[in-house]
């Protein structure tokens, strides 16, 4: 019953969400294109460089807009799947609630990777053709692979492997994190408020990513520094040492969050459909 | 609503046409032929050593010419109220490629020229108005008894700076100093005159954790031939320097009083470790001990009540999670702090 639910949430979110995907790589041309005059060399009329400028922010401006709509198909899916008179329908479905949760999740974090993607291209797509002197002579990749070189030399192979592979784990988790957070902040709302649904979820949004913004900027402005002022004096194999180990500890911490947003959601989900 | 519209396009209108008209002032930057004199507005610079200048005196105009001979002269303006050009002569642009100038300070005290031959070297020119030029050679060769410690320069009221005298920070004992986990603070001499400055050396604050004492360091550029602090930086294999140790104790009392200043403003909260490094071991053991002992307490006891087999699950994944998490930051904090 999960790979119906996730063939119907997926027709849902790629409908529109492809144009979007499209439009955005069409424009990334356009971008490169504005750069390309803006890095030339050649003397241009005025307006030219005006119009490219513009140009360039508009560009920008739509990939970023990209994905904010990839995200707003998102959560406004879950929003309308479970929360308006659809939802009715919804729990009615002969699936149990765990799965219409685990569909959601693997449909949104689908779209976000893929819209990801798409940035990335878009972002390569216009840096790679503007900068294409600088980047694309052999000068360049030799200093990327001394760069790389250095790094083995540095951390050894094993660990800068192991390291990898930990930030790949990361991003995945952090992603999820990510939009089982919203996907929380939408239920809470759904679960207490019985007027306005979406209004009462944006507030509640909002408050809880600046709560956690505190936390991070904590982090950033006292934790980032104390750590390095702790570990210079350390014998160079315990600090190699340390950096797997600093991220198997956020990918723990990351984890234990994602599990908790998730059973939080379950619950809330499960006791909400308590039609006595 | 038709009135409203035509407001918004109107004011769009105007505003896109004020900031094209802004091109309104065409300045000519000229060079001698061989490139020690520059001319700008009616007035001639000179050359001169200017890279100890006060970084904060920042670029107000760019032009930049290229590819000389092949095509035309390009234009680029970096300060959009007044347009920069630079002219060559043809015999310049015989010998040149790319050139570009650079005016520093919004009244263009200095300038900059960097310059590219066609035999592929390049040359970078520094350049002082000749009005300037006493002041400025009266401030490199330090004729004065008086420097200035920067601690802040970006607070509201101006910035924290404390007057201490030349010599007892010169005639100090040599001795050698960890630069790289200093605290460091630039030593000027301010021109009352213009108000630029110009970096003479550096104070390092060498911090004994054990004995919890400040060393005190000068560094004076012009006995190495480091221009600025950030050329520190540039030499990877020097760990430690050799500086003046200030021993002299209403020095060491000024500086003292500067730093006390400092770390009490706005901003120097954030850069005194007496405050940041308690307030990260709190944080740290709040986020990532306490917070997931609670959780893992708090979904055992519940995994334990609950009937749900998909909820115990979760619960257990939970309570399994955040033990890991404890695990793994108690044994990091171990080996952090068990040196």
């Amino acid at each position: 019953m999960l790979k119906k639910l996730l063939s119907y949430d997926f027709k849902a979110i790629f409908k529109y969400w492809w144009i979007g995907a499209i439009t955005t790589l069409a424009l990334s041309g356009v971008g490169a294109g504005c750069g390309t005059i803006l890095e030339t060399e050649k003397e241009l009329p005025g307006s030219v460089i005006v119009f490219a400028t513009i140009g360039m922010v508009l560009v920008v401006l739509s990939i970023f807009a990209f994905i904010l709509f990839s995200e707003l198909l998102v959560y406004i899916r879950f929003y309308k799947h479970l929360f308006t008179d659809e939802g009715y329908l919804t729990f009615t479905l002969p699936v149990k609630r765990h799965q219409i949760l685990s569909s959601k999740l693997i449909s949104g974090f689908v779209c976000c990777l893929l819209t990801f993607i798409v940035a990335a291209a878009d972002a390569a797509i216009i840096i790679l053709t503007t900068f294409r002197k600088e980047i694309f002579h052999k000068g360049w990749y030799d200093e990327m692979i001394k760069g790389v070189k250095e790094l083995v030399a540095d951390f050894g192979a094993v660990n800068l492997t192991i390291q990898i592979i930990e930030v790949i784990i990361l991003a995945v988790l952090v992603l999820a994190l990510g939009i089982l957070f919203t996907y929380l902040c939408i239920t809470f709302a759904g679960a207490i408020s019985k007027k306005s649904k979406l209004g009462s979820a944006i507030l509640i949004y909002y408050g809880a990513t600046s709560v956690s913004s505190v936390f991070t900027y904590m982090f950033y402005f006292f934790g980032v520094d104390a750590v390095y002022g702790w570990m210079y004096d350390l014998p160079r194999n315990t600090e190699i040492m340390l950096y797997p180990l600093f991220l198997l500890l956020a990918i723990f911490f990351v984890a234990m969050l994602s599990v908790v947003a998730y059973t939080l959601n379950y619950r809330l989900l499960d006791r909400k459909l308590n039609l006595n | 609503m038709k009135k409203s519209i035509l407001m918004l396009v109107l004011v769009l209108a105007f505003s896109f046409a004020f900031s094209v008209s802004s091109f309104a002032y065409d300045t000519t930057v000229t060079l001698s032929e061989d490139y020690s004199t520059l001319y700008l507005n009616g007035k001639t610079y000179s050359k001169a050593n200017t890279e100890a200048v006060d970084l904060e005196v920042y670029a107000d105009g760019q032009a930049y010419t290229a590819d000389i001979g092949v095509e035309e002269n390009v234009d680029f303006n970096v300060n959009y109220r007044e347009k920069l050009s630079l002219e060559l002569t043809d015999t310049q642009k015989a010998e040149l490629t790319k050139a570009y100038v650079t005016t520093l300070g919004e009244a263009k005290l200095f300038a900059d020229v960097e310059l590219y031959f066609k035999d592929g070297t390049t040359i970078w020119h520094s350049y002082v108005r000749d009005d300037v030029k006493d002041d400025f050679n009266k401030i490199k060769n330090g004729d004065t008894d008086e420097y200035v410690i920067n601690f802040d320069t970006y607070s509201d009221n101006g910035g924290i700076s404390k007057k201490v005298s030349k010599e007892k920070l010169l005639t100090g004992d040599m001795g050698k100093v960890y630069y790289f986990d200093s605290e460091e603070f630039d030593v000027v001499i301010n021109s009352e005159k213009y108000g630029y400055s110009v970096i003479m050396g550096c104070i390092f604050i060498d911090v004994d954790y054990t004995n919890n004492e400040n060393s005190y360091y000068y560094f004076d550029f012009s006995e190495t031939g480091i221009i600025t602090s950030y050329d520190l930086y540039e030499f990877d294999n020097i760990t430690t320097i050799t500086a003046h140790k200030i021993t002299d104790e209403e020095t060491i009392a000024i500086i003292e009083e500067g730093l006390d200043e400092y770390y009490n403003s706005d901003f120097g909260y954030l850069y005194n470790d007496d405050f940041t490094e308690p307030v990260a071991k709190i944080f740290f053991i709040v986020v990532f001990a306490i917070f997931p002992l609670a959780v893992a307490v708090t979904t055992l006891v519940l995994a334990l009540k609950s009937k749900k087999s998909l909820y115990k699950k979760l619960l257990f994944t939970t309570s399994g999670l955040s033990l890991a998490t404890l695990a793994v930051f108690v044994y990091i904090a171990f080996t952090l702090f068990n040196k």
